[in-house]
């Protein structure tokens, strides 16, 4: 089974492991040292270190923390081919603000630390390995390794020599690796994962969120990737392998293997699925995955295992097409609508059933007819970045594989050598981040706020956003010095219900929103509804709530709001927050309101305009990019809707 | 026309055609590339039962017996693929395989770390070389009083000062601290929150001025990114270094951790003496590599 070379280096290897244990491990400077650029000059020098947040005492959430649910290492296939080599270890050290070596030796660190993070690894990767690893107290069952340990013990030297000589002279045993390579002595790649992310779990200040990707590219590429977060610990994690696309490719069949799963571990799980726009119309596609009508089953289970949308990434936002919504100026935003393999148009056809609006729209149509709104989600935002360095920050970019980590060039290269797709470097979105209403910074707090959808994305400025739904909102609670006293106690907070509106009474919705202290001010909060009218068609609308620069901005003839302008230097990188608000709170009534219509709401804040991270590449390594890319972007925040449902 | 040429000079196609005639002519010149025992399949004991466990640690019950016999179907595929795409040399300069076959032999390495846990002196040591690494930051407990720039006419600064010369002289209770100042998002009261916290609630500009105020008084005004703040520093505490038993989870983390480096640097270390490396002349004169 082994020939002398493979022995040979399993010696090796533990010659190697066991001299390194039990010499020179005082060192103290492990961190790396070298030389490298830090991008972030806005960075803090220090990381929230052993200290609880006050508002962990609080019952109602007061501030949002800030994370990502989606993040790849280099234990997944593909960024590993890539050529990542960042662990979820560092992942997990650079989403709380340590500082790391990126995989081109580059210095990376966040401008501030998160507030939680989950990696996320394609469990395709895990399945292949699974059964490859051996196993640690089996280990010491080898009598052999027993023998070396003891004779360590007593004299290292002795040992050495013992160790030098056991190599040299009995290179024909069988018995001496045995244990480092038998079958049934294996341990999964899963458990490595979980254990490492139970040791960065540090409740109230830091918290990692158990998870993984289930990948399938259905017909070769259409995107249904779901991303599964665990409410547990390891303890409950372990207990069963995560799916895998070899399992299957049918998001139904992984929603049976969630049922199973909570059943037999008693934990709790939930799947967000993300890239829509890249899913070829089979995302939000109105027919089961094997093309039949949808049922009530069917609606019940999406709804159930499925609570949240990932809206946006660094594979283009997924809110609404441009195509769909003619009205809405801000729609061309970060969009990737060709063709995945062939990187030709799409069809509006199947354009229609990739974007969380329309599905929002169609949602209301389903539950009508089944009594079921299979598309009631919320909204998060996340990077996907395959470089175990997530961020979303313009001016702090890591890009989504290693060949877009920074450099001169990368905005002209090729998104992912390893894709062989024709998508260019420059077309990546510095995005996005999640905020959670959650009363504390622990696995439940977190996971809990997901699942009852108190949650928002953002393109990746920490911009903060309340958004509440009611019928006994006034305009002055807007003044209220304790609004999320005020908005919890008249009404709901995004992500929830109304239902049977008062006689007379329209929907109102106290509205917030709180510029990021190290991003732009803010242009504007917009309410958008949409709702099904009484022959089952299908609306829009985009209502402006309140803006910054009240006094010289005005809605126009045309519906539309004056823009706030752009104060952009291109050629410095650089903008002014003399335009806009650092703060803008509203109180919005529904104008259009029908009290027998099933309607959502959520709101959008838009940024005024700030450099888009290709206009930091391009001032700090001083090349010039070609004119299709945009030099500044309005960076924004889409809030999880609040549903209106009429009673039947 | 044009169309047709451009195909025909894709790589993708080239490397394909150039593929199947190794194929043919692999099979030409040895009808038989297998010996005879690798060309049998055995599906065993040991076989079903890493069938059955793979598929019971997914779906948390045994197979049926369809999807056994589908198992076993996609267990002979798999190998028969897996053997002649072997034969092939598919596998090699295959990145996937090399890099995953890297990190098998450092996970193999750094087991070792596991098998043999940290002494309580190690940690130790461990920490008091890395006390900053654990150390508890420096905590205020403030109120801020907020002044809207764009809500307090021509000169906020000059309403500001005045605000403050009427707090300076009172002490009021939190409730009554509500009247002043202006509404907004922003925390009126923030307890034993490190200086990284106030940053990431007000910015680096305020959490530096902030960390400065004097105690015991109503101070400012400081500005932030959100406009003008009146503060009432009412407690510091200093930063604090912790003992062992305080953070031993996170020093032993981290203690394994650098332990998993050092021995991954040691095997590479160990390995790179077994080989030679040879430079091309024109691979040093393009790349400058001596």
């Amino acid at each position: 089974m082994f020939n002398r070379s493979n022995k040979f280096l399993v010696v090796m290897l533990v010659c190697v492991g066991v001299f390194s244990l039990t010499s020179s491990l005082f060192a103290q400077n492990t961190g790396s040292t070298d030389a490298g650029t830090r991008l972030s000059e806005t960075r803090s020098k220090t990381f929230n270190k052993n200290v609880n947040s006050s508002f962990d005492k609080n019952s109602y959430p007061i501030r949002p923390l800030f994370g990502d649910q989606h993040l790849h290492t280099s234990w997944s296939f593909d960024a590993a081919a890539g050529g990542t080599q960042l662990t979820p270890e560092e992942a997990f050290r650079f989403a709380r603000g340590e500082e790391v070596t990126s995989s081109t030796g580059q210095l990376a660190q966040l401008s501030r630390p998160l507030d939680w993070l989950a990696v996320t690894d394609h469990s395709d990767a895990m399945g292949i390995i699974t059964d490859i690893i051996a196993g640690k107290p089996e280990l010491m069952r080898d009598p052999v390794l027993q023998e070396w340990y003891r004779m360590i013990n007593d004299d290292l030297e002795a040992a050495r020599e013992a160790l030098v000589e056991l190599v040299r002279s009995q290179p024909g045993r069988e018995d001496l690796p045995y244990a480092l390579t038998d079958p049934d002595y294996l341990m999964d790649i899963w458990q490595r994962y979980t254990t490492i992310a139970e040791s960065y779990n540090d409740p109230g200040r830091f918290t990692t969120l158990i998870g993984y990707e289930w990948t399938p590219n259905v017909s070769g590429t259409d995107h249904l990737h779901r991303n599964i977060i665990y409410r547990d610990g390891k303890q409950i994690a372990d207990q069963v392998t995560p799916m895998t696309t070899f399992d299957t490719k049918n998001p139904e069949d992984l929603w049976r293997w969630m049922e199973a799963w909570t059943k037999k571990t008693g934990g709790k799980i939930l799947a967000i699925p993300h890239n829509g726009n890249l899913s070829h119309g089979r995302m939000f596609s109105l027919k089961t995955f094997e093309n039949k009508e949808l049922t009530v089953a069917w609606a019940s289970d999406r709804a159930k295992w499925e609570p949240l949308y990932e809206v946006t990434q660094t594979k283009g936002t997924s809110e609404q097409h441009p195509a769909l919504a003619p009205n809405d100026e801000f729609a061309q935003f970060e969009i990737w609508d060709r063709d995945y393999s062939t990187q030709t148009p799409k069809k509006l056809e199947i354009i229609k059933n990739e974007y969380a609006r329309e599905a929002y729209k169609n949602g209301l149509i389903l539950e009508s007819k089944l009594g079921v709104n299979p598309f009631k989600f919320g909204l998060v935002g996340s990077t996907d970045a395959h470089t175990g360095l997530t961020g979303g920050e313009e001016n702090n970019f890591f890009g989504a594989f290693v060949n877009t980590e920074p450099k001169a060039e990368r905005w002209r290269d090729e998104k992912s050598g390893f894709t062989g797709t024709l998508t260019k470097g420059w077309e990546l979105g510095a995005s996005g981040i999640t905020g959670v209403w959650a009363t504390k910074n622990t696995r439940t707090s977190i996971w809990d706020a997901m699942k009852r959808k108190e949650v928002y994305g953002t393109t990746g400025p920490r911009i903060i956003l309340r958004f509440f739904g009611g019928f006994r909102f006034s305009p002055e609670d807007a003044h209220s010095h304790n609004l999320a006293k005020v908005g919890y106690k008249k009404g709901v907070p995004m992500g929830g219900d109304l239902a049977s509106a008062p006689q007379g009474k329209s929907p109102a919705f106290l509205t917030a929103a709180l510029k990021d202290p190290l991003s732009g001010n803010l242009d504007r909060i917009q309410i958008v509804k949409g709702w099904a009218d009484k022959n089952g068609k299908t609306h829009e609308k985009i209502y402006d709530v309140v803006w910054g620069g009240a006094d010289k901005r005005s809605v126009e003839s045309d519906g539309k709001l004056t823009p706030v302008g752009n104060t952009v230097n291109a050629k410095e990188a650089t903008w002014s927050n003399t335009i806009g608000a650092p703060e803008l709170i509203t109180v919005w009534s529904d104008p259009d309101f029908d009290p027998t219509l099933r309607a959502f709401y959520y709101a959008r804040v838009i940024e005024i305009p700030t450099p888009r991270w290709t206009t930091y590449d391009a001032v700090r390594f001083g090349v010039r990019m070609s004119d299709e890319i945009p030099v500044s972007i309005q960076e924004r925040a889409y809030s999880s809707p609040i549903w209106y449902t009429p009673k039947s | 026309m044009r169309l047709k040429l451009k195909f025909l000079k894709e790589p993708l196609l080239h490397f394909v055609l150039l593929g199947a005639m190794l194929f043919l002519l692999f099979f030409y010149v040895n009808d038989d590339p297998f010996p005879e025992d690798e060309k049998n399949i055995v599906v065993n004991n040991s076989t079903l039962s890493l069938l059955i466990e793979t598929f019971e640690r997914t779906w948390m019950r045994p197979p049926t017996s369809v999807e056994m016999k589908g198992l076993i179907d996609n267990y002979v595929k798999e190998e028969i693929y897996y053997r002649e795409g072997l034969a092939l040399g598919l596998d090699k300069n295959d990145l996937v395989i090399r890099r995953r076959i890297h990190q098998k032999l450092e996970f193999l390495n750094t087991d070792l770390v596991e098998t043999f846990p940290p002494k309580e002196a190690e940690l130790k040591a461990y920490l008091a070389n890395n006390p900053e690494k654990y150390r508890k930051e420096e905590t205020i407990t403030f109120h801020q009083i907020y002044i809207n720039v764009s809500k307090n006419g021509n000169d906020p600064w000059e309403k500001a000062r005045k605000l403050l010369t009427q707090m300076r002289n009172r002490t009021l209770s939190e409730q009554e601290l509500k009247q002043y100042g202006d509404s907004s998002m922003l925390p009126e009261f923030i307890k034993d929150e490190s200086l990284s916290g106030i940053v990431r609630l007000f910015g680096e500009e305020f959490a530096d001025e902030i960390i400065r105020a004097p105690l015991g008084v109503w101070s400012g005004p400081y500005t932030s990114t959100y406009g003008l703040h009146l503060v009432y520093l009412s407690e510091k505490k200093p930063a604090q270094t912790l003992s062992l038993e305080e953070v031993s989870d996170a020093v032993e983390r981290d203690f394994n951790n650098d332990r998993r480096r050092d021995l991954n640097n040691k095997l590479y270390q160990a390995l790179r003496k077994r080989y030679s490396v040879t430079t091309e002349d024109s691979v040093k004169s393009s790349t400058g590599i001596l």
